[in-house]
């Protein structure tokens, strides 16, 4: 069972595109990884139905569509290969397109950047009495 | 079977508008009067904002914070909660330009008295400019960038009373500090007997009966209702469940057939968040995010910039591309400098708020190439004052237009769809906000703009709730008089 239901590649789809995405989470260790997977198949979860189907899809084209191309499945290609395959979504003229790649960079998004628990590591730490931290 | 309930006024929603209207309308209380308020969202304590940027985002807002319009080029963002939105929003509390109530130009809103009504709110709501020593740099490299180059900047009046700087007001307030309407109106409004359901999602109107579900989510208070479907029968209905939510509630109650307007010219000066990198921290998450705005540009360019502060899966989303240069900004969010570009966009009756066949609710929204380039242009703006403040790389380029669907574009200022005018051929309530034609029903909140506040617009909400509230009790007894007559 993958990490999005119904979504047969799981992880190794999510971590390629998670090491292309937001590369800062190739330093992860193995609970933080786990950590990353369960954010994400919550924000999925919490998808309307359409939209988590529409997600699948995508990413089931993403997956196959560098077969003819690159020669192999998404996640097996080399960096460089993925990042062209990206990119070229990102700025696809279609704009469907555009709006699937965006939602999945952002669902990548959620399971690093959305963890309270790395935020330290991004130079993020707010504290409730911030006033008295400005006042020094 | 539906549990009965009946009153003489019923508030839906309890934002801004709704706040405001039931705390106004708690007068009748005394007269005898049965006021109820109904709100979808529950009840939180202060306590309940963890600050968790996923969890309270999925609890306070609809879809999460992430409503996309049809097309999917842009998420709107509004709270359900008892304060609405407003205990979610940054505080930052101006009436409305002298030269956008111009631009309405609806007949029988008269500058005097909206001025009049804005004052006694910004008071009200305890608004006040942020003493020097807590304004973060983040705010302070906006300022002097500004000044540097010869642009007009002004401080932000913020409706905050012992505020700590925890600085996530848009996760709601772990202090209470921030005057939303669950900490100011709607306390008074209780406390003058109005009544209240929480969790209680109206669902249709079908003439002057609701239809109601009331629920019991994991979060939050519980209702003060029973869970349970309920027919709650009013005299009068006073609707502000939102720009989206107002339009909507009386299209599922078949009111698009007499009022053609309904729903349309929804405007939500979309956003874009632009960031830079200063070679040092700053202090950008300490302290209260919102603190200056350059409106130079609103009539001119039809872009206006506020400085703000974002959480890590915010910004993430917000900062354009991916891979290295992304993840290094990201990497650096202490020393990252905020800008709020957002556009100030026309009113147009192809922006509506309708439902699908299926009976959802549906925003058609196109960011046409006038708003994206006064975005692209606000960017510009935003990119000199970075370079002005120090900053060193901008992380988005100077001046390009985004491009829909690939940039993250946003909305908070969520505004029309029943906006007030003479006839139903042009608006849908009148200058007080009586629905054309419906005799017994209201609007109080921001659906009844006409077009773009071109400012932050809580206050100019409540200036307008509160004519409503006041027409709504003028009308009270003759209105309760028919009701009464038909029944
Ligand atoms: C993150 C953020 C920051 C903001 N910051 C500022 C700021 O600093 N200054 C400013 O001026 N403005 C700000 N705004 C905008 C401001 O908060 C809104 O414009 C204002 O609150 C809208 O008021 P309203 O009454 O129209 O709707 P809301 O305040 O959104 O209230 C509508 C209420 O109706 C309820 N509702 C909806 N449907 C139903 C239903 N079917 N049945 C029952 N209840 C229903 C909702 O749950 C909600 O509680 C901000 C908004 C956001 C999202």
């Amino acid at each position: 069972m993958g990490v999005i239901q119904g979504l047969p590649c799981g992880r190794a789809l999510l971590r390629a595109l998670a090491l292309r995405l937001a590369p800062p989470v190739v330093k992860l260790d193995p609970s933080s990884w786990e950590e990353f997977y369960a954010i994400i198949a919550r924000t999925f979860s919490e998808l309307p139905a359409r939209v988590r189907w529409q997600v699948r899809l995508f990413l089931f084209v993403l997956r196959w569509m560098t077969l003819p191309l690159h020669g192999g499945l998404f996640d097996l290609l080399a960096p460089k290969d993925q990042d062209e395959v990206l990119h070229w979504l990102e700025d696809h003229p279609w704009r469907l397109l555009r709006i699937a790649f965006w939602g999945v960079r952002a669902l990548i998004f959620t399971g690093y950047y959305g963890n309270p628990g790395l935020w330290h590591k991004m130079g993020y730490a707010p504290v409730p009495e911030g006033n008295r931290m400005l006042r020094g | 079977m539906a549990e009965e309930r009946e009153f003489d006024v019923v508030v839906i929603g309890s934002g801004a508008g709704g706040g405001t209207a039931a705390r106004e309308l708690s007068a009748l209380c005394g007269q005898g009067l049965k006021v109820a308020v109904l709100e979808a969202g529950p009840e939180y304590r202060d306590a309940d904002f963890t600050g968790n940027e996923l969890e309270m985002a999925g609890r306070l807002y609809f879809g999460g914070g992430g409503i996309l319009t049809q097309d999917k080029t842009m998420t709107l963002a509004f709270a359900r909660a008892w304060g609405g939105s407003t205990v979610v929003y940054t505080g930052t509390s101006l009436p409305l330009p002298l030269q956008r109530w111009k631009r309405w130009g609806v007949p029988g809103l008269d500058w005097e008295d909206l001025r009049r009504r804005s004052a006694k709110y910004l008071n009200e709501n305890n608004c006040h400019l942020l003493d020097e020593s807590l304004l973060n740099e983040n705010n302070r490299l906006f300022r002097a960038g500004c000044r540097s180059l010869g642009l007009r900047v002004e401080q932000f009046p913020v409706n905050l009373k012992d505020c700590r700087g925890g600085g996530r007001c848009n996760l709601g307030c772990g202090h209470g500090a921030k005057q939303g309407t669950h900490r100011v109106q709607l306390p008074q409004a209780l406390a003058a007997g109005v009544e209240r359901a929480t969790n209680c999602r109206v669902e249709r109107l079908e003439g002057r009966v609701i239809h109601a579900v009331v629920e019991s989510p994991k979060y939050g208070l519980p209702s003060q209702w029973r869970p349970g479907r309920y027919r709650i029968k009013a005299g009068i209905v006073v609707l502000a469940a939102g720009a989206v939510n107002t339009p909507a509630l009386m299209l599922r109650s078949g009111m698009g057939s007499c009022l053609p307007m309904l729903g349309r010219r929804f405007t939500c000066q979309p956003s874009m968040i632009l960031a830079a990198l200063h070679e040092r921290p700053i202090s950008n998450y300490w302290g209260h995010p919102k603190s200056f705005y350059c409106d130079q540009f609103v009539e001119s360019d039809g872009f206006l910039l506020e400085t703000c502060m974002y959480f890590p899966f915010t910004t993430a989303k917000s900062l354009p591309g991916f891979g290295d240069e992304h993840a290094d900004a990201m990497s650096r969010m202490d020393t990252l400098q905020m800008i709020l570009a957002l556009a100030i966009d026309d009113a147009r009756p192809e922006n509506r708020v309708r439902l699908d066949p299926h009976g959802e609710t549906v925003v058609d929204y196109t960011l046409d190439e006038a708003t994206l380039a006064r975005l692209g242009a606000a960017s510009g703006v935003a990119a000199q004052i970075f370079a002005a403040a120090g900053a060193g790389r901008a992380c988005w380029p100077a001046g390009q237009i985004p491009r829909p669907g690939r940039d993250t574009i946003t909305a908070a200022h969520l505004m029309g769809g029943c906006g007030m005018g003479t006839t139903a051929a042009d608006s849908v309530t009148d200058a007080w906000g009586r629905v054309h034609g419906i005799p017994w029903l209201f609007v109080a909140d921001a659906s009844l703009f006409p077009s773009a506040a071109g400012i932050n617009p809580y206050i100019t909400i409540m200036a307008l709730a509160d004519r409503t509230a006041q027409r709504v009790r003028e009308l009270a007894p003759e209105l309760l008089a028919a009701r009464g007559a038909a029944a």
